[in-house]
């Protein structure tokens, strides 16, 4: 084991109270907005802030315990940081950069990364003469240069353009894949998790609120904010017979015989709108109105009034075709099938 | 040749729409300008640069600029190897009376370097407050000796090094350190090899501001040190002392100062005070 960890510490307003684990070889994501306290964990988890209450062990060494007086400082962790904006050292080369850590552990430098993350043409250039890319391919290989028992990364791609963060992403899960030591990714956006992560933690508000594996978490949203950073619509209600009674009123129907409590998960692209009464093999047909239409890349979503109130994805075309706008009143259905039902 | 008149009738215009500033304005800004160059302008007048290379090799005058050298630059290493530090808990420490403490780290630009020498005076004096242990104890007499002349002018220039180099650790992202933490350094490493380096500009401008303020030091110095050619007789007292009997010497030994004073000034340009331009 990596990492376990039970972490209690407060920051603000928030009160962060979340247990973690990381098996060497995996790569865990941490997913949450904004302010739920995942860069606190990863902070307290280095060492660059003490815990409240609870425990770190890393490597099944304790590094931070109140309750036995345990707190190891950072320099002493093993654990490497890649730090959001990459903080390389401005005075330094990158080859100094790299050297830095090695050095100062008195170890020989795990230089296997250079070579292995096309850094040796950049030896001799400094931090300001590098491109976004290359700035955090040095800083990994500066992290990784003191042979860390475990890696923390700190929304790796976040200080990227759009353009290349596409191209340092496939890089980074081919570089995660083969690196033998937990690894924990703190990130806000869904994409990193889904590609990167073998397993997802969803912090919200301090809390656990749900984890899984990443294909699991992916397909079973059990969150608003989960469903919304997914792009799907989570509906929650009690089923019976096979038909949910939604709590935000209305019904769908299902194709399964759950029965109780259930969260269920429609993708906007499983709604179809429609002008008039439909006639189809859908078994959800409502009549509804438009609040909101907002374009997003290639598709167009539509947020229907309901009930339920669920959202759409449309092409642009049939958006003009069906003459879309907010206050429009619309036909809408969608598939039991497409009513993807799991317990809460 | 049209487009250069037309440039220039163009600039006439905006020059136009600039000139907004009240004509009282203008006056007393050029009578202030007037004010600080005319006493300089004065000085190079009657500086007899005919004599000059004789005036500077007197015995009175090399030996103020040798002593003036090493005690500005002793002084100047005082308030580095002093000062950084306390810059450094000041930009990075959060204590109670903090408000306090950078008040008095400001105090001797305020003061009137004569009570600067006072105080240092009834502090390290033989009947001070610590200069009567020093001398019971260790024999040690700081005023009027050239360690008095260091300590007179290390008192007066330590607060344009800490306020040089607080202003720069402010400046600086203090997860740089937190980064070097996560590589196995510990605070000390940091510290040398992380903070230092990344404040280096406005440390020498801290560096070279101190020295400045030392090599010009009067009130404190005259005061706690006393006036001895060869010991205590820097080259602003040797100024003073040569004004009452050689007014040629005088002035060459100014004109030292002033150009010293205009190099550091151009090499800093927009450094002052950390900050850059």
């Amino acid at each position: 084991m990596s990492l376990a960890a039970h972490i209690t510490t407060t920051v603000g307003t928030v009160t962060i109270d979340a247990e973690l684990t990381c098996h060497a070889g995996e790569t865990v994501a941490l997913l949450g907005p904004n302010g739920a306290g995942k860069s606190t964990l990863l902070a307290a988890i280095a060492g660059l802030r003490a815990i409240d209450d609870g425990y770190i062990h890393i490597d099944s060494t304790s590094v931070d315990e109140p309750a036995r007086a345990i707190f190891l400082p950072p320099e002493h962790r093993r654990v490497g940081v890649l730090f959001q904006d990459y903080l390389l050292f401005p005075h330094m080369t990158v080859r100094q950069n790299i050297a830095f850590g090695p050095k100062n552990l008195g170890i020989a430098s795990e230089g296997a990364w250079i070579a292995a993350l096309g850094l040796t043409d950049l030896l001799d250039h400094k931090p300001n003469e590098l491109s976004g890319g290359q700035a955090q391919r040095v800083a990994l290989a500066r992290a990784l240069a003191t042979s860390p028992r475990l890696l923390l990364l700190d929304e790796p791609l976040a200080a990227l353009d759009a353009s290349t963060k596409q191209e340092v992403r496939a890089e980074l899960r081919n570089f995660l894949q083969q690196f033998q030591h937990g690894t924990v990714i703190v990130t806000h956006d869904p994409v990193d998790a889904l590609v990167l992560a073998d397993r997802i933690v969803v912090l919200e508000d301090g809390r656990i609120t749900q984890e899984g594996p990443t294909a699991v978490v992916a397909r079973e949203p059990r969150t608003e904010y989960l469903a919304t950073v997914l792009g799907v619509t989570l509906v929650r209600g009690v089923a019976k017979n096979g038909v949910i009674a939604c709590d935000a009123g209305g019904e769908l129907i299902t194709s399964v015989e759950t029965d109780g409590t259930v969260v269920a998960v429609i993708r906007p692209q499983a709604i179809s709108l429609h002008t008039g009464k439909p006639e189809g093999s859908a078994r959800n047909v409502w009549r509804t109105s438009v609040t909101r239409v907002d374009a997003h890349g290639e598709h167009v979503r539509v947020d229907l009034a309901g009930p339920p109130p669920l959202s759409a994805a449309i092409t642009p075309a049939a958006v003009a075709e069906l003459g879309i706008a907010p206050g429009r009143e619309i036909w809408a259905s969608v598939k039991a099938t497409d009513v993807l039902v799991h317990s809460a | 040749m049209r487009t250069s008149n037309g440039q220039r009738q163009r600039e006439r215009h905006h020059k136009r729409a600039q000139a907004q500033a009240p004509s009282l304005v203008m006056v007393l800004a050029f009578v202030a300008l007037a004010f600080l160059l005319i006493p300089l302008a004065g000085l190079l007048r009657e500086t007899p640069w005919s004599e000059l290379p004789e005036l500077l090799a007197s015995p009175r005058a090399i030996e103020a600029l040798r002593l003036s050298l090493v005690s500005s630059i002793l002084a100047a290493a005082v308030a580095t190897i002093l000062g950084v530090p306390l810059a450094w808990v000041l930009a990075r420490r959060d204590f109670r009376g903090q408000r306090l403490v950078r008040g008095v780290v400001l105090l001797p630009l305020v003061l009137p370097p004569v009570v600067g020498g006072v105080a240092l005076l009834t502090a390290f004096g033989r009947r001070g407050l610590v200069g009567q242990y020093l001398y019971d104890w260790f024999g040690i007499q700081l005023p009027f000796s050239t360690a008095g002349v260091v300590m007179a002018e290390a008192f007066v220039a330590l607060p344009f090094l800490v306020l040089t180099v607080e202003g720069a650790l402010r400046g600086i992202d203090p997860r740089f350190e937190m980064a070097a933490r996560t590589l196995g350094a510990p605070p000390r490493t940091v510290f040398f090899r992380i903070t230092v380096p990344m404040i280096s500009a406005s440390l020498v401008a801290g560096i070279v501001l101190a020295w400045a303020r030392a090599l010009g030091e009067f009130g404190a110095t005259i005061t706690f040190a006393g006036n001895f050619p060869g010991v205590t007789q820097t080259l602003p007292l040797a100024v003073y002392s040569a004004l009452e009997v050689s007014r040629d010497e005088a002035l060459a030994l100014s004109l030292v100062l002033l150009a010293v004073s205009l190099t550091v000034l151009i090499s800093l340009r927009g450094r002052f005070l950390g900050s850059r331009s």
